[in-house]
């Protein structure tokens, strides 16, 4: 009876060392356990952020922005509608993927909906989240789940942010938020 | 060589530029080497020129070129003389090393000063203090240390100290985690430890004590190598956005009651107001509106400059 359970792991002593620093176990952090300075702190600071979000993208993400993106980032974020006439290879797709993580970063369980006239075509966004990803370890320390195959492209954050593509179509209906 | 080609003491020639000079030109000397006219071979002259490079080479510092000046004319090397040299200089303007050759030869005797240079204090070459650092010391301690540092760190430390803990614990904060009381105590220790030790090796005392203390106090605060690879030891292991979600299960992550604060910190509203909202409203109601409100560049034209009137040369 004792034998068979010999091997048995629970999940603190099975993750521990695991390469996922969130899967990994590790005593919570409480309220009582940061500082209240630490917080005042914190909130000026993701004050800051949320009002210039391109400081945010400058700043923790590392990306370098050009004068027009800062621009462009700054009232996307401000802004409810937006509409600017781009020429091809101006970096649009690669920029809406930059405030896609941005957003979903600073405003935690958000949910993030990218919209096209096909799942496919939203899926580009995508292909840029991932080249971010790749390029830059701190947006890739927000990301813990990461899909983009051909069905499914899907984006989930550590904060619990969704970055997802819904098709502009009818049966797209009800998934926008 | 000296003694033969001149039989007249009283014009010898100088070993250095080979002119000849009167006894007066020469500093006189105590040294074994020199016993015979107890002057120097070398002319004052020469030796103002040898003073000067010895300055550019040591970078002007006075205390270096003087050491090493009495190394190569065998005179005793003593700091107080130097820094009473020091002040007659400021007062008088006689060059440093005059004054000091002169006040060795007239009260070495009196104060025991020593005859060569192998009498005379040892100075560590290594170690030290250009004029630079000199300044900067003298700088810091001139720095007036308010009441929260002296609160938080605690009383008895020089200002120098202080800014070195202040430097020393924004160094920890950046690497490792400080987020609540217990860790900010250990950090403020660890500290203050890396001070004593670097004031007592500073004054040649035994570290061993302190450094294996210190060692304790790092493996208490879980910040030694060893325990860095653990996970969520560093500070590696955050996300920004999970610290915004722990603070919102609490409180709101952001000052919502001002809503002005930080709001368009670029201002890029006035750009907005001029190039985007201008041209659309001229567009569509057709109004000519051309008016561009240069108030857009106002933080550099609110910059004064300062104008000499008549004293134009050009």
């Amino acid at each position: 009876m004792g034998r068979s359970y010999q091997n048995y792991e629970n999940s603190f002593k099975k993750y521990s060392g695991h390469s996922n620093q969130f899967t990994a176990p590790k005593s919570m952090i409480k309220e009582k356990e940061r500082t209240e300075q630490w917080q005042d702190n914190l909130i000026d600071w993701i004050t800051f952020y949320r009002r210039n979000i391109h400081r945010f993208i400058q700043h923790y993400f590392g990306v370098e922005l050009f004068w027009y993106q800062v621009l462009w980032i700054y009232f996307m974020n401000i802004c409810e509608s937006f509409v600017t006439i781009a020429s091809r290879a101006s970096a649009k797709s690669w920029l809406i993927a930059l405030l896609a993580l941005a957003r979903a970063c600073l405003w935690p369980n958000s949910e993030v909906v990218v919209v096209a006239a096909t799942k496919k075509q939203g899926g580009i966004i995508f292909a840029k989240m991932n080249s971010l990803k790749n390029d830059y370890p701190n947006i890739a320390r927000e990301i813990k789940d990461f899909k983009a195959n051909q069905n499914d492209w899907y984006c989930l954050l550590h904060n619990g942010s969704t970055v997802k593509v819904v098709p502009c179509t009818e049966g797209g209906r009800g998934k926008i938020y | 060589m000296v003694r033969t080609k001149t039989n007249n003491i009283d014009n010898r020639i100088c070993s250095c530029c080979g002119k000849p000079k009167n006894e007066k030109n020469y500093y006189s000397s105590k040294s074994k080497i020199f016993i015979f006219f107890q002057r120097l071979p070398i002319c004052k002259d020469c030796i103002d020129d040898l003073f000067e490079e010895l300055l550019k080479r040591t970078s002007y510092n006075i205390e270096k070129a003087l050491y090493y000046l009495c190394m190569r004319l065998d005179y005793p090397f003593i700091y107080s003389v130097v820094e009473a040299a020091k002040k007659q200089t400021e007062k008088t303007g006689t060059l440093i090393h005059r004054v000091y050759i002169q006040k060795i030869n007239s009260f070495g005797e009196v104060n025991n000063y020593g005859e060569t240079f192998i009498d005379g204090e040892q100075m560590n070459i290594l170690t030290a203090k250009t004029d630079d650092d000199i300044l900067v010391d003298d700088e810091l301690s001139q720095i007036e240390i308010d009441d929260d540092l002296k609160i938080f760190w605690g009383y008895g430390f020089t200002p120098k100290d202080y800014v070195f803990l202040e430097l020393e614990l924004a160094n920890w904060k950046q690497t490792h985690k400080c987020d609540n009381h217990a860790e900010l105590t250990l950090l403020k220790e660890i500290c203050i430890k890396i001070l004593d030790i670097r004031n007592k090796r500073a004054s040649n005392e035994s570290t061993s004590k302190e450094q294996k203390e210190l060692q304790d106090l790092m493996k208490t605060a879980s910040v030694d190598p060893a325990k860095a690879n653990i996970a969520s030891a560093g500070k590696s292991h955050d996300a920004f956005g999970v610290w915004v979600k722990d603070i919102e299960q609490f409180r709101p992550a952001e000052w919502f009651e001002q809503q002005e604060k930080y709001v368009d910190m670029d201002g890029f509203k006035p750009y907005l107001k001029n190039y985007v909202y201008r041209p659309i409203e001229n567009f569509l109601t057709g109004i000519r509106n051309f008016f561009v409100d240069d108030d857009i560049d106002a933080n550099l034209d609110d910059v004064d400059i300062d104008v000499n009137e008549g004293e134009f040369n050009g």
